[in-house]
This record gives structure tokens, sequence and C-alpha cells, in this order.
């Protein structure tokens, strides 16, 4: 395990070493100045070639570090090529869940970092060992939309000897009448070169595939026609209509307006949750002609420096399904907004594609019979996390479960963390991949445990990446509600509720007036 | 050649259970050449004789049936939990929604009776448990064998497996795998409802015999139910209404339902049309993560 003091903002508040004293029995314990920096890095990878270590808890920094920012995904990088498995990472968020939102309580922030470290261990024991998939890639790109910006990827991919197929819904190209001039010599380059087709007045049908090796149904009025591509670059500029009808098919974030968006602005200026998929965003700015052009470049720089790899890895985080409790009834069918789940009738069982499944978790939800169980997050940790989490005596009295996707809800409590805004101790956080994954299995076994009352925090109506997870959850809730009556639980005791695309002290304030209402309920059964 | 002893209980149930022993017919009279019934509710037997299967029927109610089924577990060598209610605490367990109070008091104060209500007690009558229990939560049990009441076929192949020494093979899907309705809509990957509607059996004028009854939005307990009956009321035209409980992968068969139903029906006509606690868990509550009424000191 390594313990991040994070330059001094975590060993504020938390005592580490205090911490690290209760880990003695693991194979390794660290404590680092600052995972991020080049020395502690370098020291991080020179301890883990002495000793044998099979899964490295990084405690410290918010799991969101290490998944949308360049410094985090480098090191995650380091990791693999050390042979620690995508599935036996996990990351316990001491800086922003603990440290600095409860400052200057250092006792129980410290016992509270201790729950945290708990329920990443627990994550990485939990979880097999994941499978990976190599694929060679396709030297091909799909540009949907024929915005400026498509245009430039277009040009620099076809420079590269890339095939390009340019679709958008329009029957001409989008005028971009106050650059016409500009454009002109880059459509001429575009339009004239071979390896480039364009597909206008066209609709996508299917979508399906990953990093290297996309499937795409598109129609015109030519007819319907299959593609398969390796990289494919989004430039709808302000189209909300394709994007919205787009949503369905690329399993990427959409912004507080519903646009799609990319990984972190900063570092990651194209990329998306899908290594193969590169946005440029809409922007209607000054500088509107220069940003076109500078993220055209950029995302052509971002997707071949992948697609040059002969083969690229995959790591399948999909669910997985069990012969013996599968009875092919189709409700995962049903439940898989992507068509990722088939019924395989001569063997009467559920499968998997693992070119279409985005490892969200709803069908393992959905599974009737629990036949299924997802590779990232099992059954197993969510159960052994309630545990954890449900041991913990808040000084407060109330104690809240906090669960929150991966879309919003986690970023929405680091934000609150990083403005320094607080809440109650007794607020627990654990990660979820989205609304669709929260079982109502796990809500009772939560109250059962001793919680006074659950929160959930999901993107907002409409933003879910998996398109349903929020759908699901609020559906099921509602039926859940009634168990929660007929047990005589207020059904009041678990709340949902959404943050405005992350920058809100929304999870601060509904977390801190949930632990008040609670106080209030509790008051009034006595 | 000796037979082998065999005995059965009974606590709370209906006696379906045993019924379903002699619906076995003459493949119940097979099975007397090889085992002998040493103590039943029919025996004039005050006491468990050692034997080396014993047949449980019911759910744990009241503390005589704790006392018995103690007793009842010493001496057999092999227990069996015999039926859904010994399994989960089945139909009787649904009481687990009240207090024992309220009970009490709604059956023999609150009810129309001709003479005034007087909730009994005192000595000679075992004291009801604060909630119904299923079997396993006070002994150890060898084998489970669910149902409402169980299939005859699925006794009669358990006695002999363990006459033999093998351990019984119960299957272990969901319904849907035994049952031979159609499933068109449900295997089409269409984020749509099955229908706008969600019915009872009594309101529909005809039911296709032949089709998945949630195609025709009649609520079926047949996904989040243990294969292993043979899918005997649908194939009797009624959906499936959870006897044989969960499958060994799920934790509890309502929560499970209430998940998979998101999908599949209306949430709002469910709540408006069924009474999804009753549905849910008309067979399980005992066995339910959280099976009581949240209230402080309340034991299990």
């Amino acid at each position: 395990m390594s313990l991040s003091r994070c330059g001094g903002l975590i060993s504020e508040t938390i005592d580490l070493h205090s911490l690290a004293s209760q880990y003695a029995h693991l194979a390794m314990v660290k404590v680092y100045d600052d995972i991020f920096a080049a020395p502690d890095i370098e020291a991080l990878l020179a301890d883990l070639s002495t000793a044998e270590v099979e899964a490295v808890v990084l405690a410290g920094d918010s799991q969101r570090r290490f998944q949308y920012t360049r410094k985090g995904m480098l090191l995650i990088e380091h990791l693999a090529e050390r042979g620690i498995n995508f599935n036996r990472i996990a990351f316990a968020n001491l800086r922003e869940q603990v440290a600095l939102c409860h400052r200057g309580r250092r006792e129980e922030t410290t016992q509270k970092a201790k729950l945290l470290i708990d329920v990443a261990i627990a994550k990485v024991e939990c979880s097999a060992r994941g499978e990976v998939v190599e694929v060679a890639p396709h030297r091909s790109i799909l540009i949907l939309g024929s915005t400026l910006g498509g245009l430039v990827a277009a040009q620099g991919f076809l420079e590269r000897g890339y095939h390009v197929y340019l679709v958008d819904r329009t029957d001409q190209l989008r005028t971009i009448s106050p650059w016409e001039e500009e454009v002109q010599a880059l459509l001429t380059a575009v339009e004239t070169h071979p390896q480039a087709s364009f597909l206008l007045g066209s609709t996508i049908l299917d979508f399906s595939g990953w990093c290297g090796d996309y499937s795409v149904q598109v129609a015109n009025e030519q007819g319907p026609q299959g593609l398969a591509v390796g990289g494919v670059v989004v430039a709808l500029g302000g189209d909300k209509g394709w994007t919205d009808q787009l949503r369905g098919f690329l399993h990427i974030d959409v912004d507080a307006v519903g646009f799609f968006t990319v990984k972190d602005e900063l570092t990651l200026p194209v990329q998306t949750i899908d290594e193969g998929i590169c946005v440029i965003p809409r922007y209607e700015g000054d500088n509107a002609l220069h940003y076109q052009l500078t993220r055209g470049d950029l995302a052509v720089l971002a997707l071949t420096q992948v697609l040059e790899h002969p083969q690229i890895k995959h790591e399948v985080r999909i669910s997985k399904v069990d012969p013996d409790l599968c009875g092919a009834c189709g409700t995962c069918v049903k439940t898989c907004p992507f068509k990722a789940s088939t019924i395989d009738a001569l063997r009467k069982i559920s499968v998997v594609d693992p070119r279409r499944c985005k490892g969200c978790g709803n069908c393992v939800v959905a599974c009737p019979t629990g036949a299924r169980d997802l590779a990232a997050f099992p059954n197993d940790y969510f159960l052994r996390a309630i545990d954890i989490l449900g041991q913990y005596e808040p000084p407060e009295g109330i104690k809240v479960l906090l669960l929150l996707c991966e879309g919003c809800g986690y970023a929405g409590l680091d934000f609150v963390g990083m403005r320094g805004f607080t809440y109650p101790l007794g607020i627990l956080p654990l990660g979820v991949p989205c609304g669709g994954r929260v079982d109502t299995q796990y809500l009772l076994e939560a109250y059962h445990k001793g919680f006074d009352g659950i929160l959930i925090c999901r993107c907002e109506d409409g933003h879910c990446r998996n398109i349903v997870g929020n759908v699901d959850l609020d559906r099921r809730a509602n039926l859940f509600r009634e168990v929660l009556r007929s047990r005589g639980i207020e059904p009041e005791r678990l709340q949902i509720f959404s943050v405005a695309h992350c920058q809100s002290n929304a999870c601060a304030q509904t977390a801190a007036q949930f632990a008040e209402k609670l106080k209030q309920v509790r008051i009034l059964k006595k | 050649m000796e037979r082998v002893g065999l005995a059965t209980g009974w606590l709370q149930g209906c006696g379906g259970c045993h019924i379903a022993l002699l619906d076995l017919h003459q493949e119940f009279i097979e099975i007397l050449d090889w085992i002998e019934i040493r103590y039943s509710p029919l025996n004039d037997r005050k006491r468990v004789p050692e034997v080396f299967i014993g047949l449980i029927e019911g759910a744990v109610a009241n503390r005589d049936h704790e006392r018995f089924l103690r007793e009842f577990r010493e001496r057999s060598k092999i227990l069996v939990a015999l039926g859904t209610c010994a399994c989960f605490g089945g139909v009787g367990g649904l009481r687990n929604l009240f207090l024992k109070e309220e009970v009490l008091k709604c059956a023999y104060v609150e009810t129309e009776s001709t003479v005034e209500g007087k909730i009994p007690g005192g000595e000679g009558l075992p004291e009801l448990l604060e909630g119904v229990k299923p079997v396993h939560k006070v002994v150890e049990v060898d084998l489970s064998l669910p149902g409402c009441p169980p299939p005859p076929g699925m006794i009669k192949g358990s006695l002999w497996a363990l006459l033999k020494g093998e351990k019984p093979q119960i299957p272990t899907r969901n319904l849907c795998e035994e049952c031979d309705r159609e499933r068109r809509e449900m295997l089409i990957p269409k984020r749509d409802f099955l229908t706008d509607a969600v019915h009872s059996p009594f309101e529909l004028l005809s039911i296709n015999p032949h089709n998945c009854f949630l195609e025709q939005g009649v609520l079926c307990m047949g996904p989040a139910t243990r294969e292993g009956c043979g899918a005997r009321c649908l194939k009797g035209n009624m959906p499936c209404r959870g006897c044989m409980g969960p499958t060994p992968g799920a934790l509890e068969q309502g929560a499970k339902m209430i998940n998979a139903l998101a999908s599949i029906l209306p949430a709002g006509e469910l709540m408006f049309r069924e009474d999804v606690v009753g549905v849910g868990y008309r067979y399980s509550l005992p066995v339910s993560i959280y099976p009581h009424l949240m209230h402080e000191g309340k034991n299990g």
C-alpha cells in the first residue's frame, strides 16, 4: 500500500504514520511525499520491485486524478508495466474525502481514513485478475461532423496515411461562412484525397467496438453500409439534435448543457473516457477558428499515438455469466442500452459481447438470479465495503452511506473537498460505477448494518454516460420505497440527488441537510 | 434388509408438504421398502426416536417450535428442511411485517367476533416469537427442499440420493429455464417496457397459454424464482408466485425482482396495481436481508 502526503495536504490533518503502522501485515506499506512527483514515482517503482506485490492500494489522491488527468494515467501505466493487473489497483481518497473536508480533527479523520483504506483493500481482494484482450487497430478513422475541427482532423489523418470516413447527417458540408477562405484550401485537400470518403446525409444505425476496432453501420440515400474504423473523432459543433441521437451509441460524457465533453480541459483536451474516441468540443468564444484548428490537430495526435501501436490492449471489465444460475430469462437483454447482452438460444444462457459492454453493471443489478457479476466492481466487494463502513461510529451519531456514481457524483464530492467545504463525519462515501449499479439488495444491507440513511448522488437527468443508469436507479428506488415502508423504515431515509456537472457545493449541502433530517426522524421516533 | 429410520415433523405450516409426500402415490410405497417412518404427526409417539433422515415442515413461530426443532435435530442424522416455510419462513412469515402485539391484537381483539376478544396466554400455551424464523436460523440444516409444496419428484429424488450416500442435486437456475412459454419481446434488446399496463390475471378476458406472462403485462415471479418445480403453475396458466424462493446467487428475492422489473414493466403501474411487498416477499420475508420492522430491541 502506498500512502501519499499529497505534499503535506493530508499529513496536516491525518496521522499517516499511525495509519501506516496499522497495516504492518501487508506486503509493503510506504509513506510518500507526493506520489506524482518524479522522485516518489521512482521510489514507488523501486519499492515494488523489491517485494512480491500483486495488488496496489494508492491512498491519498482522488481516484479521478488517476483516471482523468495525464499525470495520474501515466502513473497507472507505470504500475501496469510492473505487472500489476488493472483490477488490482484501488484508491483510497484521503485528500478530498477526508483531509480537506474535515480539517483540524486529527483523531477522527485518521479513523475515517482507515475505513476508506480498508474499503480499497477489500476491492483488490474481492476483484479477480482482469482479462486483457489485444486487438490490431484498423488504419481508418471515422469523423462525425463536417465542422472545421472535423476537417482539420480529417486532413491530419489523411496525411498520415489513414483512410477517413467523413460522416454528417446534413446533406452538405456544414457552412462555415466566416472562415470560408481559410477553409477552402483545407476542404479541397480533403475532398480530392483518394483515401477520403464522404458520407453526407447519413444516419448512424449501430455502433460497437473499442479503441482500434469499431464497427459502424451507416445509412444514407445509397443504402446502408458497414465501416470498420480504428478511431473516431466527434466534431459536431453545436448540433444538439445529432448529439442526442449519437448519445445512445458513443460511451462518452456530456457537459452541463448536454454536449459531448472531454476528460480534462487542461491535460487531456480532446480525450474521452473511451480511448478511441476524441471530441472536439463546441466552442463559441472569440478565437473559435484557432480553437477548432488546434483541437483538430490534437485529436489527430491523441489518436495516432494510440493507433500506431501494432496491438492495443483492452481491459475487460464486463460482467461474467454463471451458467449454473442463468436461466436465460432475458432481463439483461431488456436492460442493456448498448445491446451487449443476448441469449444464446442453443446453450440457453445469456452471453455478453465485450466489444459492446461498457462495464456499467446495470445488468448485474437487473439479473434476478444473481448470475452476473462485474469484474471490476464485484458483488462481494460492495457487501464488504458496506460492512466495513457500517462499523464506523461517527461522533455526531448519524451515519449515512453516500453512494457516488463515477460520472458525476464522485467528482461532485471531490469538488466539495477541493473548495474546503465541510460536512458531518458520519457521511461515508462509496464509489459505484453508475447509478445503475446500485442494487436494492445493497440498500437493505446498509440499513441492516446500521446506517441511518442512504444518499445516492448521480448524474443529472439525461446526462448518464450509460444512458439509462439514472432512469433504472429511480425506477428501482420508487418500487423499493414500498419495501422500506413495509419494514418501518421511513422512505425519506433514501434520497437520490444529482449534481450540476460536478461544479457545485450540492454534495456537501445535501449531505448536511440529510443528516439533519435524519436527526429529526430519530428524535420523533423516540 | 433393515430399513432406514425416517421421522417427519410439523411446525408452523399447512401440512401440504406431508401431502406432497403422499402425492408420490405408489412410488411412496416403493420407498417404504427402504425406509421406515418411525415418527410423524400421525404416529402416536411422544418422543422423537433416533433416525437417519428427519424431514421437518413449517417455520419456527413459537417457543414450542424451537424446543421441538432442537430435539428433532438432535435425533436426526440428516435434517431436511422440507418446503418453503421450513426453508424461508413461507406465507406465515409475512407476519414479520408487524409487531407481535399488533398481530395478536388484530387476530384476537380487533377482528369481528360474537364474544369480546381477549389475547390468549398463560401456562400451557407456547409463547409466540417476535418474528417467524426459517429452520436454519435455529438449527443446522443439511438439505433444503424448497417449494410450496416441494415437488414430489424432488422429494423422492433427494431421499434416494441420501439413502445412497450421495448429495441430492437441486437445480439452481431460475424458472424461465424450465418454463415452456415462448419469450419474444424479452429477448429483443429494446429499452421499451414490455407493456404499457400491468394486469392481474383475473382482469384479463383471456391469457395466451403459450406466451410469457410478463409480455402480457402480468407480473410473474419466475425470473427471480428458483427452478425445480417444473413450472407447474405456468402450465395451469397462472403466473409464478415465487414459492421456490430465490436462486442461490441472489441475496433475496424481493429486492432482486424490483431490480429486474425496472426495465421490464412500468414501475408506476406496478405500484398502483400490485402489492409490491406482498408479491416480492410472499414466501421469503423471514430470510430477507432486513426481515423485521425497524424497532429497537426486536429479536430475530
